[in-house]
């Protein structure tokens, strides 16, 4: 009978736990077969993420591999306000570490946001101090961030970038699409504390890297000029100077500089005035250091030779309404004579044997009518007139210089003319595209654009040129080591319609050396005072750049001197 | 026989599936010893960048044209004459690092007693 009663009872438990399980399995079953697709898709977006996976901008070196522009890591801070309780405490201690307005930082954490830049791109020491402090809320995200081991060295022609790395100025936006690159995708598994889970990926399309950069520059030759333009910069009182020094033979620019400069690491504080690239986006009257074209157009067409002799007026000479002076008074100069000491008279005399037409044509052949090419953002043309729409006076002032308007990139390109026997080569500041392995991409090699003059003339040039330094105007460009050519510049500016005579634009052009050219160079300071004259001011730094440059290649094995 | 055989059976398939679990534990576990392990070698990569890019700081000419006038040292370029130029040393063409120079042995008539005396070598590391 008990038996029975057990054998029952028996029964009875073992069917409940099988009808337990046949309902746990039941519900399995709906669980894991007819709701399969929809748990399986809440789970997948938990599990499963996709990130962006950002490349790496290229890297900027000068054309000796030194690198100019490169990207490291940082941390950048956000906040999530949510998870922060003592917001006011957080607040002022974030505010401290991160050098920011408490004020703006307690209203970002008051915001009730999810998400919160704080800082982006925070420097290594500021990272570990707000990492140490463990504050519950801020969190970080690494990105990358362009940094400049050069600071201000050639800021003009790198340019700059934004926060996202793409290119504001300069080369880092002429050549953005090449310096970003494309960003790549990472499909993997994350816990739910969202560590990713590495044996669990899916799928990875990795990133491009950007591609790096090989300039023309020379890292040291940069350093030269910047310094050597930074001494008469300050020394003349200038209100801003640029200069430029240009392989003659292939158009590689060497340096590029103009001041005020800035620091490109620190974007923020960098003047208005500071950021524009002179050398390219300034035209000004070039004044006298224009007389290279007059005199290789006469020379050229065969309309003088180089020991005519022309009648300098004493230093007073009326055409029509107006009275053209010369700084000195001369009276009988040859023609080499009339530019070594910059004669206007001579040579306003000595350009009406061209005429016009003639003269525009060498000013178009030069350069000056268009834009050198430069691989460069922003470069501007002069405003040069058609022969067209020239006036009766143009021809007395054109040839000196005056109703013209030129960029020290253009007047480097144009002495380049005369140092490469008459050669009108582009130039250009990027030497090379690489991949990060050094696997060249695509190379830009010299480009000669035209002929301008018969080597023959470029001889007479050059040697005309040397004159203007040794007995000439440009006497302060004298190297003791070896010869070089060059001519001065004085032009006043235009101020309320007329010429300044208290600003003036000291410029000097030259090549070096003067057997073989290797280096065209141009000058420019702008309003240098007291002193103001182009072979006062600007001649010294063509002196100082040209003799420190040509030593310096000699070290590197080039045989220039 | 029967229940022997599905006792088995039962054995095996539990034995299997722990296998299984312990099998993704580890692999779980591993993901995050990669983890650590990556994050580490990113962490060094990035520390090499910054010394590299600190580097190029301190090595920045107008830095050291600075420091040297700090410490009132003008140093200039030397002058034509002062510059001595030294032949340059042959290398196989075949050998990709240029800068490590083959020594020739072949006039060497005790070339042959290096075969018996044991001798240190440095060894180019990868």
């Amino acid at each position: 009978m008990h038996s029975g009663i057990f054998r029952a009872r028996q029964l009875n438990i073992f069917l409940f736990f099988l009808l337990a399980l046949a309902l746990l399995l039941f519900r399995l079953f709906y669980l894991q077969v007819v709701k399969c697709d929809f748990y399986y898709k809440i789970a997948n977006e938990q599990h499963i993420v996709s990130t962006e996976v950002q490349p790496r901008r290229g890297a900027i070196f000068d054309r000796n591999m030194q690198i100019l522009a490169v990207n490291i890591n940082t941390d950048s801070v956000f906040a999530n306000s949510r998870l922060i309780k003592d917001k006011e405490a957080s607040a002022k201690t974030v505010a401290q570490v991160l050098k920011l307005d408490e004020k703006v930082v307690f209203d970002k954490l008051s915001g009730g946001k999810g998400f919160v830049w704080l800082k982006r791109k925070i420097s290594p020491q500021e990272s570990a101090e707000l990492k140490a402090l463990k504050i519950k809320g801020i969190e970080f995200v690494e990105e990358s961030k362009r940094v400049y081991p050069d600071k201000s060295l050639a800021c003009h022609l790198l340019g700059a970038v934004n926060i996202d790395n793409n290119g504001l100025e300069g080369v880092e936006y002429n050549y953005n699409n090449y310096l970003k690159g494309r960003s790549g995708w990472l499909i993997t598994t994350q816990d739910a504390k969202r560590k990713t889970l590495e044996s669990y990926q899916y799928e990875c399309i990795p990133p491009t890297n950007g591609m790096n950069i090989v300039l023309t520059i020379d890292e040291i030759i940069q350093s030269i000029a910047e310094r050597e333009l930074y001494k008469a910069y300050e020394k003349h009182n200038a209100k801003a100077a640029s200069i430029v020094v240009m392989d003659a033979r292939t158009g590689a620019i060497l340096a590029l500089a103009n001041l005020p400069n800035f620091d490109l690491n620190d974007l923020n504080k960098r003047q208005s005035e500071s950021i524009r690239n002179r050398c390219i986006n300034d035209f000004f009257e070039p004044g006298s250091i224009f007389k290279i074209v007059t005199a290789s157009a006469l020379l050229e067409e065969g309309l003088v030779r180089l020991y005519d002799k022309f009648f300098c007026e004493n230093g007073e000479y009326k055409i029509g309404s107006k009275v053209l002076h010369d700084v000195h008074p001369y009276g009988l100069l040859t023609f080499k004579e009339v530019i070594e000491k910059s004669s206007n008279i001579g040579t306003v005399k000595a350009a009406s044997l061209l005429g016009p037409d003639k003269m525009y044509k060498y000013i178009k052949l030069f350069g000056f009518t268009g834009r050198t090419g430069i691989d460069l953002p922003g470069e501007v043309v002069g405003l040069n007139r058609p022969v067209e729409k020239w006036s009766r006076v143009s021809m007395n002032a054109i040839p000196m210089g005056q109703e013209v308007t030129v960029t020290a990139m253009q007047l480097a390109t144009a002495m380049s003319v005369i140092a490469n026997n008459g050669l009108y080569v582009k130039p250009r500041i990027v030497k090379e595209i690489i991949t990060e392995n050094g696997e060249v991409i695509k190379e830009f090699p010299p480009s000669i654009a035209r002929k301008v003059i018969s080597p023959k003339t470029a001889v007479y040039m050059r040697y005309i040129l040397n004159g203007v330094v040794e007995n000439g105007t440009g006497k302060k460009a004298k190297v003791d080591e070896f010869k070089v050519g060059g001519k001065t510049g004085t032009a006043q500016k235009i101020e309320g319609g007329t010429y300044s005579h208290s600003k003036f634009i000291a410029s000097f052009i030259g090549f070096a050396p003067y057997e073989k050219p290797l280096l065209a160079v141009a000058v420019c300071v702008d309003e240098p005072h007291p002193v103001y004259y182009g072979g006062d001011v600007s001649a010294p730094v063509f002196k100082s750049v040209v003799e420190e440059t040509l030593k310096y290649l000699n070290t590197k094995g080039i045989k220039a001197i | 026989m029967r229940a022997f055989r599905i006792t088995v059976m039962i054995v095996s398939v539990t034995l299997i599936s722990l296998l299984y679990v312990h099998q993704q534990v580890e692999l779980v576990k591993i993901s995050y010893a990669i983890e650590i392990k990556e994050k580490a070698l990113k962490d060094i990569l990035d520390h090499n960048e910054g010394l590299g890019y600190n580097i190029d700081n301190l090595e920045a000419p107008s830095r050291l044209e600075e420091a040297l006038l700090a410490q009132s040292i003008e140093v200039a370029f030397p002058k034509r004459g002062h510059v001595v130029r030294l032949a340059s040393l042959k290398y196989s063409s075949s050998d990709k690092r240029p800068y490590i120079f083959k020594t020739s042995k072949k006039n060497d008539i005790f070339a042959f007693f290096d075969y018996l005396t044991p001798k240190a070598e440095a060894q180019v590391s990868h």
